[in-house]
């Protein structure tokens, strides 16, 4: 007996020893610089309305998946989530595959910048945030899919849906660690008409496209035009915005699109080649010609131009 | 009853418009304008695609539903995925654990397994 406890008391004090090599010394340096220079934000809120679905066994990933959606105005059951996301040999539910159903329902999975500060400024802008943590260590993770619910800038605390509980109080010292041992894995999902406070550009668009490419046309279209209202000079949105309706069949909204991306970036060839297809659909069979001509002026020995120069000149 | 059909019938027919007249064209894709980060290689792409259906349905989850969800993976996240899916995290709270450090763990404040305790 004696000798079993202790043998727990070594193992207790190696750990003890591990853990200060391991995670003890680390710091938290995002919560220091948001203590250090409070961003202009309220100091406290929370989105009460976020609703809370309380997770069945593992399956914490369809039930805060449901908390977001639901709470854009699209009723589903985390029953429902779990057939496109939970992967029961794993016990858990894949990131890429989170992304994917949040599409299904014509919702955009923007991936924020991982800053503690970004979380708390979208809350402040009425946004829930997706995040991914890893409430173990890193040589013992333990995954988890959360809803960041809000924040108290007095308190240092992040409210959270989690699991079974409702609303969880994490210091923001504890939620940088288990958020950075998941990598600062954060989505917000928005609808088509919203770009997130923090996102950039490239995370907005990087979401956009995957729309497009899974064939949700109409929605990534509606989506193109949002990214250019917070963008106005973005070539992608404005190329998107033109293949998307070219793939609609709205040619006289494409050409007016790829018009206003070559006023940006004249050199591109590609939008020169795409122009030259929207002109043909509209029946400008020599405008059409004089357009993939300026493509293979730009870039002669590019194959895709040259296939295309042979379809156009054909072009019924 | 019938106009429903018809209209379920134009629905899917507007849908295999909009992906096809692209295809016919050798128009250049929104993703492949974005800076280098689609593989141009659609052969071994839907290879991929049928391996990750493979590992879904290994790990439990129905052909049926498997089919429509790698259908619904871009092609820039089945790149990411691909051969690595059991690397990947899950979340899923999988409380294989070892018990006694997590505990330490969680008294030092540096794990959170256990919400609300101690209290903060």
């Amino acid at each position: 007996m004696n000798f079993v406890i202790k043998r727990a008391g070594l193992v207790a004090a190696g750990a003890l020893f591990f853990l200060g090599y391991l995670g003890g010394c680390a710091t938290s340096p995002q919560t220091r610089l948001l203590v250090d220079n409070p961003p202009n934000i309220p100091a406290q809120v929370e989105l009460i309305e976020v609703p809370f679905f309380p997770q069945l066994e593992y399956h914490c990933g369809p039930s805060s998946l449901a908390s977001v959606i639901n709470y854009r105005g699209t009723p589903v059951e985390p029953d429902q989530i779990a057939q496109m996301i939970y992967v029961p040999g794993l016990k858990g539910s894949l990131q890429i595959e989170v992304e994917a159903a949040t599409r299904q329902f014509d919702m955009l999975p923007v991936q924020l910048d991982g800053k503690l500060e970004s979380l708390l400024r979208e809350l402040a802008a009425g946004n829930p945030i997706f995040v991914l943590q890893n409430l173990g260590l890193d040589s013992i993770p333990v995954w988890h899919y959360e809803v960041v619910v809000g924040y108290d800038l007095t308190e240092r605390v992040i409210i959270l849906r989690s699991g079974v509980d409702a609303r969880v109080l994490r210091s923001f010292a504890l939620f940088e660690k288990t958020w950075q041992r998941a990598d600062h894995w954060a989505l917000v999902v928005v609808s088509v008409d919203t770009v997130p406070a923090t996102a950039s550009a490239d995370a907005y668009l990087d979401a956009v496209i995957g729309m497009e490419q899974v064939g949700r046309i109409d929605t990534a279209n509606h989506a193109y035009s949002t990214a250019l209202r917070r963008w106005p000079q973005n070539l992608l949105a404005h190329t998107g915005l033109g293949n998307s309706a070219y793939a609609l069949g709205e040619f006289v909204a494409a050409e007016s699109a790829y018009r206003s991306a070559l006023m940006i970036d004249p050199q591109k060839a590609e939008l020169w080649n795409n122009l030259a297809y929207v002109l043909a659909q509209l029946g400008q069979h020599e405008s059409s010609m004089d357009a993939i001509g300026r493509a293979l002026e730009l870039d002669p020995d590019n194959r895709n131009f040259k296939d295309s120069y042979n379809e156009l000149a054909n072009w019924q | 009853m019938l106009v429903k059909k018809l209209l379920q019938c134009l629905l899917i027919a507007a849908a295999v418009i909009a992906v096809s007249l692209p295809s016919r064209a050798a128009m250049v894709d929104t993703a492949q304008l974005q800076a280098n980060k689609v593989v141009r290689d659609f052969g071994s792409i839907t290879a991929q695609r049928d391996w990750i259906k493979e590992q879904l349905v290994a790990g439990g989850v129905d052909a049926a539903d498997a089919s429509l969800r790698v259908v619904a993976l871009t092609d820039a996240q089945v790149l990411k995925i691909h051969q690595r899916i059991d690397q990947e995290p899950a979340g899923g709270n999988t409380l294989v654990i070892i018990f006694l450090i997590l505990v330490i763990t969680e008294l030092m404040g540096v794990t959170d397994i256990i919400p609300n305790w101690p209290a903060k």
